[in-house]
C-alpha cells in the first residue's frame, strides 16, 4: 500500500513537473491594455518557454457575434519556442463592441498547453489615441487642449508597438523620440510608415544623437536638416542642428512669435513632423509647446483614410452602388412579390382546374401535367434568379480580410488600387459595364480576376471609400525597378532590381505577347537577362492562380511597348494563417513592373 | 393508376377542398412572409459587413415546419375528411392485400411530398437568391428537404399502420416532436446533425461529399420505416388470416 502511494505521489509530481509553468504567457491588448472598440486592435503576446523546446500553434479566437450574424474569427500563428526562449508575437485583431472576451491557447502536438480567456469588459474606449513613445513618457498637454478632443494619450513601450499598419487604426498621432524611432524593427517601421501615409500624424523629436538619420522617413523626406545656424535660445535642447532657411518654405513649422521650429512634410493624407528638440528636456523651459500642439491639432485630420473596416463605421454605399448594379432581372422586393403572386395564382388555377376534373376517369394525367408545370416553371424562375446572364449583383470588398492583412486572397492589386471582393452567390458572375477589373471568388477555394480592358475604374470617388481600398501605388513601384536595352542586333536585355524584402522566385517577362523565363531574385539583388530561351504564349507560374491572374491581365500588359516584368509572391507577410468560418486565407500578390528603356547600346 | 388506395387518396385527400385551402393559404402566407422579410438592401450590402442575410433560413424553416405538419397530417389521417378508412376497413371491405395497401400509401407519399416541395420551390428560390446561396448548395438543401419530408411522411404512415386508425394526437405529437427536434436541438448541440443541414449546407464548400452522409442516413431511415410498416402489415395480414 505504501509503495503504491509513493509511486502515485511520484507520478503526480512528475506530471506536475512536465506541465506546470514551462510556458509563460502574457498578453497586452491595444496600447497598455487600452483599446478603441470596433476597430482593429493590436494584440501582443509574450511567450516564454522555460521547459523543453516546443513547436506548435498559437490560436486566438475572437467572437464578435450578435443575434444577426455570426462573426467568430480564428487566428493561428505557428510558433517555435526553443528551450529557454522568449518571443513577442504581434497581431491585430478585431475588438468589437460586442466582444466580451478573447480566447487564446497554445496547441502543440495535439496538446493544449494553456488556454487563457482575456476579459474585455469595459476596456474599449471611443476615443482615438495619441501614442507617446519616449523614455520620459509625459506629453504634459493640458486636458482642455484641442488636440485632446476625442483623443487620449497612451504611452506604449517601443517593443510593443504593433507590426501591422492595421493595428494603428485607432491612432491619430504618434509622438516618438528619434532614437527610439530608428531602433524600431523593420516591421514596426513599415507599419508606421504605411499608417502615416494613410493619414497619421507622426512627430519625431530630436533626441540626443547627432548622427544623420539612419532611415528615410515616410514617402516624403524632410529636406534642410543639415548643420547650420542653430536656433537662438533653443540650442541647448537641439541635438540635430537645423538650418532653418534650408527647409523649403512649404515645409517649415512656423509658430507665431517663435519662428521656425521644425519641419513638416505632408505625405499623402499623412503628416510628418520633425522637431529637433528633446521634448522631455525642453518642455519645462519652452512655452512654445502649446503653440506647437495647436499646430498639430490643426493638422491632425479627424477624417482619416485608415478607419476600421469592422461592421459599419463608414459608408460603403457608393461602392455598393458601383459594383452592385441591380439589373432589371434581379428580383427586387416588388419583382419577387409579383413573381410569387403569379405563382400562387397559377397554383390556384391549377387546383381549381383539377377540382373540376375530379370525377374524370383519367385524373392522374391532369395531375401529372400539373406536376410537370410545377417543375418547369420553378426551373425557369431558378434560371432567371441564378444565371449570371440575368444577374449582375453582389460584389463588394472583402473588408475584413483585406484590412487584416493589407493583402488577401480575395484582394487584388489593380493599377494603384487594392481591390477585393467576396461572394458566395453564383459560380460565375458577369459584370456590368461600369466594372473594369475585379477579383472574384469563383468558388470557395479559387479566385478569378474578371477584367475588361476597355473600361475605366477611375470614375470611382476614391476619397469616399478609401478606407476600404488602399492606394498602394508607392509601395508597388518600390518593389522592383526594371530597365531594358536593345543592342544593334535587336537583342533585348532586361535588368531587374528587386528592391523589396521578398524573395521573388516566381518571375516572368512578358514581351510582345510572349512570356520569357526570368531568374529568381533575392531581396536587394539585380539580375540581367537576354530575352531568349524558353518562350511560351501562356504564363508558366507554378501556381495556377498566378497564371490565371496574368492571363486575365494579358490584354493590358501586352499593350505596352517594352517588356513587362511580372513576379508573383505567395507568402504571408505576417505569417498568420487566417481562418474565418467561411473561407481560408492565403496571401498573394502580383508585382507588375513595366521596364524603362535604358537606351540603344 | 391501378392502385385503388392511391386513386382514392388523390380524389378524396389531395383534391379535397379543405386540403386545397390549406395548401393555398399556406403558400400565400409564406409568399407574403417572404415579401415582408425581403431584405431592403442588396446582397452585397450584407456581404460587405460580413453578415449573412437570414431570409433563406427564415423561409426554409417555416416551409419545413409547414410541410412537416402537412406530411404528418396526411400520412396519419390518411384520407382526409371523407371517410377516413383505416387498415382494417380496407382489409374488410376493399379486399385489398396488405402489400398493395402499403404500396398505395407509399406511392401517395412520394407524390404528395413531391407536390409539397414543388409548391414551395419558388419561395425557396427567391429567398435563396437574395441570401446568396450558390445553386449547388441550394440543390443539396432541396434534396435534403425532400428526403426529410418523405421520412416524416413514412414515420406518420408507420404510426397509422401500427395504430390502424387515425388519431389527431398522433399528428400533434409527431409534428411537435419533429419541430422541437429541428428547432431546439441545434441550439443545444453544436455537433453536425442532420437537422443542422439547412445551415451547414448553405456554407458547404464541398457539397457533393458533405451531402452523402445525410442522404445515406435519410435513405436508411426511409428503408427502416418502410420495412417496419411492411412488417406491421404482414403481422396484420397474418392475424387476419388466422382469425
Amino acid at each position: 500500500m505504501g509503495k503504491r502511494l509513493i509511486t502515485a505521489f511520484m507520478a503526480f509530481l512528475s506530471l506536475f513537473y512536465c506541465t506546470a509553468d514551462t510556458l509563460d504567457f502574457d498578453a497586452v491588448i491595444g496600447f497598455n491594455n487600452l483599446y478603441k472598440r470596433d476597430i482593429w486592435t493590436p494584440l501582443n503576446i509574450r511567450l516564454q518557454n522555460s521547459g523543453s523546446s516546443l513547436s506548435g500553434e498559437l490560436v486566438i479566437i475572437t467572437d464578435n457575434s450578435s443575434i444577426a450574424s455570426e462573426q467568430i474569427r480564428i487566428y493561428r500563428r505557428p510558433v517555435d519556442l526553443p528551450s529557454g526562449s522568449e518571443k513577442v508575437l504581434s497581431l491585430s485583431i478585431p475588438a468589437g463592441i460586442i466582444n466580451r472576451e478573447i480566447e487564446c491557447y497554445f496547441e502543440s502536438e495535439g496538446t493544449i498547453l494553456f488556454d487563457e480567456i482575456m476579459d474585455l469588459k469595459q476596456k474599449g474606449v471611443r476615443e482615438n489615441f495619441i501614442l507617446s513613445v519616449s523614455p520620459y513618457p509625459d506629453l504634459n498637454i493640458k486636458s482642455d487642449h484641442p488636440v485632446l478632443q476625442n483623443r487620449i494619450i497612451a504611452y506604449p513601450h517601443p517593443d510593443l508597438l504593433p507590426e501591422s499598419f492595421s493595428a494603428y487604426d485607432s491612432v491619430d498621432i504618434i509622438s516618438i523620440r528619434r532614437e527610439l524611432f530608428e531602433q524600431l524593427n523593420n516591421r514596426q517601421f513599415e507599419a508606421i510608415r504605411s499608417w502615416a501615409s494613410g493619414g497619421g500624424v507622426l512627430i519625431v523629436w530630436g533626441g540626443k544623437s547627432p548622427v544623420p538619420f539612419a532611415r528615410d522617413y515616410l514617402p516624403g523626406k524632410i529636406e534642410g536638416l543639415t548643420k547650420g545656424n542653430v536656433l537662438t535660445g533653443l540650442d541647448k535642447y537641439t541635438s540635430v542642428p537645423m538650418n532653418r532657411m534650408a527647409i523649403p518654405e512649404g515645409e517649415r513649422i512656423e509658430l507665431p512669435g517663435i519662428g521656425i521650429t521644425g519641419a513638416a512634410k505632408y505625405s499623402g493624407r499623412g503628416l510628418l513632423l520633425f522637431v529637433p528638440f528633446d521634448y522631455s528636456v525642453a518642455h519645462g523651459e519652452w512655452n512654445g509647446f502649446v503653440d506647437f500642439w495647436d499646430f498639430i491639432a490643426r493638422s491632425a485630420t479627424p477624417d482619416r483614410s485608415l478607419e476600421s473596416a469592422m461592421d459599419e463605421p463608414l459608408s460603403l454605399e457608393e461602392y455598393i452602388a458601383l459594383f452592385d448594379q441591380s439589373g432589371f432581372s434581379y428580383p427586387g422586393r416588388v419583382n419577387a412579390a409579383l413573381m410569387l403572386f403569379l405563382w400562387v395564382s397559377l397554383i390556384v388555377s391549377l387546383m381549381i382546374f383539377l377540382k373540376l376534373r375530379i370525377k374524370k376517369p383519367r385524373i392522374h394525367l391532369y395531375i401529372s401535367g400539373q406536376l410537370v408545370l410545377m417543375i418547369l416553371l420553378p426551373l425557369a424562375i431558378g434560371y432567371m434568379l441564378f444565371s449570371d446572364r440575368f444577374r449582375n449583383d453582389a460584389f463588394v470588398l472583402d473588408l475584413n480580410t483585406i484590412y487584416q492583412m493589407g493583402f488577401s486572397d480575395s484582394a487584388f492589386l489593380y493599377k494603384d488600387i487594392l481591390v477585393g471582393s467576396s461572394g458566395r452567390t453564383a459560380n460565375s458572375i458577369s459584370f456590368t459595364d461600369s466594372t473594369e477589373g475585379i477579383i472574384l471568388r469563383k468558388d470557395r477555394e479559387n479566385l478569378t480576376l474578371y477584367y475588361k480592358p476597355e473600361l475605366e475604374i477611375r470614375d470611382i470617388a476614391l476619397a469616399s471609400w478609401s478606407s476600404r481600398i488602399f492606394r498602394m501605388k508607392d509601395s508597388v513601384q518600390s518593389f522592383c525597378d526594371a530597365e531594358f536595352a536593345t543592342d544593334q542586333k535587336g537583342s533585348i536585355s532586361l535588368t531587374v532590381h528587386n528592391k523589396s524584402d521578398y524573395y521573388l522566385n516566381e518571375t516572368a517577362i512578358l514581351y510582345k505577347g510572349m512570356f520569357y523565363r526570368f531568374n529568381p531574385l533575392m531581396p536587394g539583388s539585380a539580375e540581367t537577362k537576354l530575352l531568349e530561351g524558353e518562350i511560351s504564349e501562356k504564363p508558366f507560374f507554378r501556381n495556377s492562380l498566378f497564371n490565371v491572374m496574368t492571363e486575365r491581365l494579358f490584354p493590358s500588359l501586352s499593350a505596352t511597348d517594352g517588356p513587362v516584368f511580372i513576379a508573383a509572391i505567395k507568402e504571408d507577410p505576417e505569417n498568420i494563417s487566417f481562418t474565418l468560418d467561411s473561407w481560408k486565407k492565403n496571401t498573394w500578390s502580383l508585382i507588375i513592373t513595366e521596364a524603362r528603356r535604358r537606351g540603344i547600346e | 393508376m391501378n392502385n385503388p388506395l392511391l386513386e382514392e387518396q388523390i380524389r378524396e385527400s389531395f383534391l379535397n377542398s379543405s386540403m386545397m385551402k390549406i395548401h393555398l393559404i399556406g403558400l400565400a402566407a409564406i409568399s407574403f412572409m417572404i415579401f415582408l422579410f425581403y431584405p431592403t438592401q442588396p446582397l452585397s450590402y450584407f456581404l460587405a459587413r460580413s453578415v449573412e442575410p437570414e431570409m433563406f433560413n427564415i423561409a426554409v424553416y417555416t416551409i419545413f415546419a409547414f410541410m412537416a405538419y402537412l406530411s404528418v397530417k396526411t400520412s396519419i389521417f390518411n384520407i382526409h375528411e371523407a371517410a377516413i378508412i383505416g387498415l382494417k376497413e380496407w382489409s374488410d371491405f376493399g379486399k385489398l392485400p396488405g402489400y398493395r395497401y402499403l404500396r398505395g400509401l407509399l406511392a401517395y407519399g412520394l407524390f404528395y411530398t413531391a407536390f409539397l416541395n414543388l409548391l414551395f420551390l419558388p419561395c425557396l428560390l427567391v429567398s435563396a437568391s437574395v441570401s446568396g446561396i450558390a445553386p449547388a448548395n441550394f440543390l443539396a438543401i432541396l434534396a435534403v428537404l425532400y428526403l426529410f419530408t418523405m421520412d416524416i411522411y413514412l414515420a406518420g404512415t408507420l404510426l397509422f399502420v401500427l395504430f390502424g386508425k387515425p388519431y389527431w394526437f398522433l399528428t400533434l405529437i409527431l409534428w411537435f416532436s419533429l419541430v422541437v427536434t429541428v428547432l431546439i436541438i441545434p441550439l443545444m448541440l453544436s455537433a453536425k446533425l442532420p437537422f443542422l443541414l439547412f445551415i451547414e449546407l448553405q456554407k458547404s464548400t464541398n457539397v457533393s461529399s458533405d451531402i452523402r452522409l445525410p442522404i445515406a442516413i435519410f435513405l436508411i431511415a426511409a428503408f427502416l420505416l418502410i420495412f417496419s410498416a411492411r412488417l406491421a402489415i404482414f403481422q396484420f395480414d397474418r392475424s387476419r388470416d388466422g382469425r
